[in-house]
């Protein structure tokens, strides 16, 4: 414990026994979480207040949905709105980051000492791929700092699922250290010398009947097929022309990389960039560049997966921890709120062109459609073929469920 | 249990001085619970696998060859206390009981920290303590006091001082590494589930440590503290707020004479004297740090139980408690009286951490098979050696002392595996996939093996066997302290006979590959 | 010079944030640019009113002869508005994007306005080329925009020199473009990387850059203010930074910049230069420190008085006479209460000067 479990930074993939079939690989519904960690403005993305006194500076467009508005720094979106679903009424509880990622990671306000998996966990471990060399739960994020997202990405993200549900994590610096082989050894030694250790490691893996040792041999087994999806991680890989459409910038690459993962067999992509939408101080300069890479990265994934006939079984969601305070402060900032918020999600069985729920004139308060973090996993799990109320027994816990109070999914955006 | 002792002594059985040894008592308390939970404990391990095992747990690295053979040829039959004995005196035991408590007091860190660590008298300060069994009591209160009353002891403002005036940090810090609890989630409400850690507990504790000011003086690193200042409100979730009183636990309230709000109190002469050692800080008449010592440490139970637990944790893998710092109402003991007593022990014993360790490593559940007797048999139940694996710097010394016959704590090899196996006190044991493929492609690691290519040592050595027999023996016996199975001599002949043509590479990969088993991965 | 004061004098309240504005001719007045539109105010009385509004927040307006006012705003157009007729005269869609600053010249024949939307160029966040010009120059007079002039976005300030002849432009990267009105030659370029913040705590991407700028009276010099650098730029704690730059002669150099043990942190926004030419007011924001508008000498750089307002500062003005500062801004904007309203958060205040030689 003192040396703290960085579950992240010590990436554990899930994968294993080489055996089932391409098919399964391609059938598998898959998700794209775009993490939008410190909480963007609802006003100044899918709930727009023109004209009034919160409504902040950047205006309103028309969509594809008659009637619908979203913010003027959304045109590409605007014009996709019957692929997606925005979901108006989030109220939340947690008003602090590490709560509130805590609690839209996981679906859950914490119960100790029972640790809730995070969501990509819970979806590589229930529709994960075993057969594949790659990684089936990527954490994308080459920020290595960002405050409470910081301390939370070296928490427990598998929980009770365990480390090997934890995800790799790669982006920018973080390329997955030692996965190419030395020039000092050739591939038939490389293979050899790993079946005699395997020879020696079993025999004491038998005799102690050691879980241990299994894990270890576990991770042993696993070191040839990740060595041989490296490629899968180098950036400078993607097709020139993709990287320059999806933008610039490291979220939109790695956003990129997230469909190249998804692509090639991954289950579940996080795709992060630090903490950079808690605009305190600086908020219209902030958002007036997140939020138009926020747009064209949604538009061209969501084209992109549309396209290639993915987009049946890929979820794309986009949010973050909380919203942002109607009312900006006094530097030229929008404060922690998640009383009214929203989201947008597409794919994997979600109906387009839908917007639910309504907050009131100046996005106070929620006044239609509310729903919370619970709805909303129960909805994520739902269209994704996983029970969202299954029931957990665990020894020495109380029960607990995938999703708590037999929460209800958000039936308007299912289709 | 402690009737059973009782009846025992009116008997006359058990002589009473025996009754009160911790030994006696683990075995007893132990073993009274496995007889009531219907448990049967593994069988006493041979001394071919204690000697392995109790030369990583106190001396933190395997035993040479030479080391093993001699215990397995001495004939005494108090031949496994005369090794506890040896190794608890040994520099090496120091060496590892400092690594150990690096971790836990400071955390891992990045090499120019481990250098800041070394060249402040931190890590002579762990030495010390454990090359001459001081006090834990006194070790703790003079990291929390941290003015040093001589040269020798300038490491000890290191706790504090490298947590650089965040006095969070610090109480998050001081809360698990002395009382065996964990205080973050106490932070913005009281404990959810343990009700005795209260939110104003997190907020004393700060405040305890919040005049503090790191100080560069020509003594060297000091950590001032001022004797004004301080005073806050923390909000709880529902947003009233509450004074930062000096409190922690359940040893109540420090007094304090605390200003009105919006009167700062001037910082005065007055309010100061000199400190004892000439160029240190000067010392606040009334030390917040000082009166936390006097007033929450001393004598606070939890001192002794925390650091019981925490050494059993070390030599049996988990604590009575575990997680073996959150020693807390969500956390029962799965041996209470068995804790109780240990930790009465420790504090009348003076805080004697040698006697606690002598007194674990010699009872009957740690001499047991660390082969699992059932698979219902439950972990907490101590009825067998619950397998470790080796922290970074055993492991780093065992590569060393197998390739090499020797070590260096300093050596490059130590410095790549802390940067990787972070852990030294596992609740679990998962191994990550970042580990193995370390193992598999690092570059310094394989470096390291290639250039351990001396007449004497252990490629060389193998080379100059004369038969195939022979070689596979030599490998087996100082990789894993035994001798080698038909299967594991054919298969290592078999290796060594396709790459004839490159025998050097040959043994440098299948040293790799024992290297990198799990039977040398772990302690057993 | 050495005891100048600064006495409150006059305290009023707008409805909405004034994020620019400046003085009527008889300096009784101010005309203000606020969230929702144009405001004139009296300063003796405290009365205002909407006169009208931009499509976005109005960012700035300047109080013309004869009752004209001229404003930009955040739907990127300038408008003309007569006071008198209560008529807007012209409108004209300057920008795609914001229109940040606005300056006229001494003469009130030149506007210039400034634009450009910082979008991610690079991995890093290094700001995208600009997809309009950045810099629009045009006659008062007219509204003809006869240079278009190129920068790297967002700009955010912009001055005229005080004889006319020079436009200079200030950008999120520290970069400042001085350009001869006359031809829009480049004539100058100032890189000052103090301004600028680069994230590693929560984000990457590029905050801050210079958020005022004004000629000094002898024009040979440019003073820029802003906010330093932060580890992490969502802190707003960098230091309140002004910085003075020789520019006209050869490589532009640093003259003198805020005195260290003088500034707190906090981002500043407004800088004004009193008529005597002897020193000179920079205002913004309190995040850490005792104050968030002080006075500095000009020739040496020194502090000589500091005020705490309570509120953030946008805009400054002396009077012509310079025997009084107007200072105007915002607190944060108050939670709506039950019924819908909103408690005003514009802020004008009115200081008088004292022991100010000359």
């Amino acid at each position: 414990m003192a040396a703290g479990a960085a579950s992240v930074a010590s990436f554990n993939g899930l994968f294993s026994i080489p055996a089932l079939a391409e098919e399964t690989k391609r059938r598998g519904k898959k998700c794209i979480l775009l993490w939008l960690c410190g909480a963007p403005s609802q006003f100044d993305t899918w709930d727009p207040k023109p004209g009034t006194a919160t409504g902040g500076p950047f205006g309103a467009i028309a969509t594809n949905l008659p009637g619908i508005q979203i913010s003027s720094l959304m045109p590409r979106c605007a014009t996709l709105m019957d692929k997606l679903a925005v979901i108006r009424s989030m109220s939340t509880k947690p008003n602090e980051h590490f709560q509130g990622i805590d609690a839209l990671t996981r679906g859950d306000q914490p119960r100790p000492p029972f640790t809730r998996p995070i969501l990509g966990s819970v979806v590589a471990q229930q529709l994960g791929q075993l057969d594949s060399p790659v990684p089936q739960f990527v954490l994308l994020d080459p920020c290595p700092e960002g405050n409470e997202f910081k301390a939370f990405k070296a928490g427990n993200w598998a929980g009770w699922l365990g480390a090997e549900y934890g995800p790799v994590r790669a982006g920018g610096d973080y390329g997955i250290p030692n996965i190419q082989q030395l020039d000092t050894i050739s591939d038939g030694d490389h293979a050899d010398r790993e079946a005699l250790r395997k020879f020696f490691s079993k025999k004491y893996e038998n005799d102690y009947r050691s879980t241990a040792a299994a894990s270890h041999n576990a991770a042993f087994d696993r070191v040839q097929g990740l060595m041989s999806c490296a490629p899968l991680f180098d950036l400078d890989s993607l097709p020139e022309a993709d990287r320059e459409r999806y933008g610039r910038g490291a979220f939109a690459q790695h956003a990129l990389q997230a469909r190249h993962l998804i692509e090639n067999g991954s289950t579940f992509v996080m795709v992060a960039n630090g903490m950079p939408w808690d605009n305190h101080v600086y908020q219209h300069e902030m958002h007036q560049m997140l939020v138009p890479e926020l747009d064209n990265v949604m538009f061209q994934l969501v084209n992109d997966l549309d396209q290639r006939g993915m987009l049946d079984d890929t979820l794309v969601i986009a949010m973050g921890e909380f919203g942002r305070t109607p009312w900006l402060n006094d530097a030229r900032g929008r404060d922690h709120y998640p009383t009214a918020w929203s989201l947008a999600m597409a794919g994997a069985g979600i109906r387009g062109g839908v917007v639910h729920g309504a907050t009131d004139a100046l996005g106070v308060e929620v006044i239609e459609g509310k729903v919370d973090n619970r709805n909303l996993f129960a909805t994520i799990f739902q269209t994704l073929g996983i029970d969202p109320h299954e029931e957990y027994e665990l020894p020495g816990l109380p029960t607990f469920h995938r999703v708590e109070d037999a929460a209800e999914p958000i039936r308007e955006v299912l289709a | 249990m402690r009737l059973c002792s009782f009846i025992l002594v009116l008997l006359g059985c058990v002589p009473r001085g025996i009754a009160g040894d911790p030994t006696t008592q683990i075995n007893s308390q132990l073993s009274a619970a496995w007889q009531e939970r219907k448990v049967q404990p593994a069988e006493r391990c041979d001394d071919r696998t204690f000697v392995r095992r109790v030369y990583l747990d106190l001396a933190g690295r395997i035993p040479t060859r030479e080391e093993s053979r001699t215990f397995l040829a001495d004939p005494r039959d108090d031949r496994r206390q005369t090794l506890v004995e040896r190794l608890l005196g040994s520099e090496d035991h120091a060496q590892h009981f400092a690594d150990l408590f690096d971790v836990i007091l400071m955390g891992r860190a990045d090499e120019g920290t481990y250098q800041r660590r070394a060249r402040h008298g931190w890590r002579a300060f762990l030495e010390t303590a454990f090359r001459e069994n001081r006090p834990w009591d006194e070790v703790a209160r003079q990291i929390l006091i941290a003015r040093p009353s001589d040269k020798e002891h300038d490491g000890a403002v290191w706790f504090l001082y490298e947590r650089e005036d965040n006095y969070q940090a610090i109480a998050e810090a001081v809360a698990p590494a002395f009382f065996g609890i964990r205080i973050e989630c106490a932070q913005c409400h009281d404990h959810m589930m343990a009700d005795e850690i209260e939110q104003a507990h997190y907020w004393g504790l700060v405040a305890f440590f919040n005049r503090g000011k790191n100080e560069d003086t020509p003594n060297g690193p000091r950590v001032a503290e001022s004797a004004v200042g301080g005073f806050s409100e923390f909000a709880n979730l529902e947003g009233s707020s509450t004074p930062n009183f000096l409190t922690f636990l359940d040893a109540g309230t420090v007094a304090e004479e605390r200003p009105a709000k919006e009167v700062k109190r001037s910082d005065e002469d007055r309010l100061y004297v000199s400190a004892e050692v000439p160029g240190d800080p000067r010392e606040p008449i009334f030390s917040r740090r000082q009166k936390f010592v006097t007033q929450v440490l001393d004598g606070h139970p939890l001192l002794a139980r925390a650091m019981v637990n925490r050494v059993w944790a070390i030599l049996m893998a988990r604590g009575i408690v575990h997680p073996h710092d959150e020693i807390d109402s969500m956390h029962p003991p799965s041996h209470p009286d068995l804790l109780d007593w240990l930790s009465d022990d420790f504090a009348a014993s003076g805080f004697d951490v040698r006697r606690l360790v002598r007194s674990i490593v010699l009872s009957d559940a740690y001499q047991l098979s660390a082969r699992r007797p059932t698979q219902a048999t439950p972990p907490d139940s101590f009825a067998w050696y619950l397998e470790r694996p080796l922290t970074a710097e055993q492991l780093a010394r065992s590569i060393q002392l197998v390739l090499r016959g020797s070590f260096q704590n300093d050596a490059s090899v130590v410095e790549d595996l802390r940067q990787q196996i972070l852990e030294v006190l596992p609740d679990t044991v998962e191994v990550p996939i970042g580990d193995a493929l370390f193992f598999s492609n690092h570059a310094n690691l394989d470096a390291f093996i290639r250039a351990s290519d001396g007449d004497d040592q252990l490629i060389a050595g193998v080379l100059a066997c004369e038969t195939a027999d022979e070689r596979a023996e030599r490998l087996i016996e100082t990789a894993f302290g035994r001798s080698p199975t038909e299967s594991e001599t054919s298969a290592i002949t078999a290796y060594l006979d396709q790459r004839s043509e490159r025998p050097e590479e040959a043994v440098a990969q299948i040293v790799w590959s024992l290297i990198t088993s799990a039977e040398f991965r772990f302690n057993h | 010079m050495n005891e100048v004061k600064l006495q409150k004098v006059d305290d009023h309240r707008l409805p909405t944030a004034i994020l620019g504005g400046s003085l009527a001719p008889d300096a009784r007045s101010v005309v203000a640019a606020c969230m929702d539109g144009i405001y004139t105010v009296d300063l003796d009385s405290g009365d205002y009113d909407q006169r009208y509004a931009h499509d976005s927040y109005a960012s700035s307006a300047h109080w013309l002869a004869d009752d004209v006012i001229l404003s930009g705003g955040y739907d990127g157009r300038l408008e003309w508005f007569d006071l008198k007729n209560g008529k807007s005269l012209r409108q004209n869609q300057l920008h795609a994007f914001w229109s940040w600053e606005t300056a006229i010249d001494p003469k009130a024949k030149h506007f210039a306005s400034v634009t450009g939307q910082y979008l991610a160029g690079g991995y890093k966040y290094e700001p995208q080329g600009e997809r309009e010009p950045s810099i629009c120059v045009g006659s008062v007079e007219t509204g003809e925009v006869f240079h278009r002039l190129p920068h790297i976005p967002s700009v955010q300030a912009v001055a005229f020199s005080p004889d006319g002849q020079f436009v200079a432009a200030g950008n999120l990267m520290g970069e400042v473009r001085v350009f001869e009105v006359s031809s829009g030659k480049l004539a100058a370029t100032v890189k000052t990387p103090d301004f600028t913040s680069w994230g590693i705590i929560k984000s990457h991407c590029y905050l801050g850059g210079i958020f005022a700028m004004r000629f000094t009276p002898a024009g040979d010099e440019l003073l820029l203010a802003g906010m330093g650098e932060m580890r992490d730029p969502m802190a707003g704690n960098g230091k309140q930074l002004w910085q003075k730059w020789k520019w006209d002669q050869g490589e532009p150099r640093l003259v003198d910049q805020i005195h260290d043990g003088e500034h707190g942190e906090g981002l500043m926004e407004a800088l004004a230069i009193h008529p005597s030419g002897d020193f000179f007011a920079m205002g913004g924001r309190l995040r850490g420190g005792d104050w968030n508008v002080a006075l500095f000498a000009l020739d040496d750089g020194r502090r000589l008085t500091t005020l705490k307002t309570g509120y953030r500062v946008t805009t400054m003005h002396f009077t012509p006479d310079g025997s009084r500062l107007i200072v105007l801004g915002t607190q944060g904007q108050p939670k709506p209460e039950a019924d819908g309203m909103i408690a005003p958060f514009g802020r004008a205040e009115r200081y008088v000067l004292s022991g100010a030689d000359g």
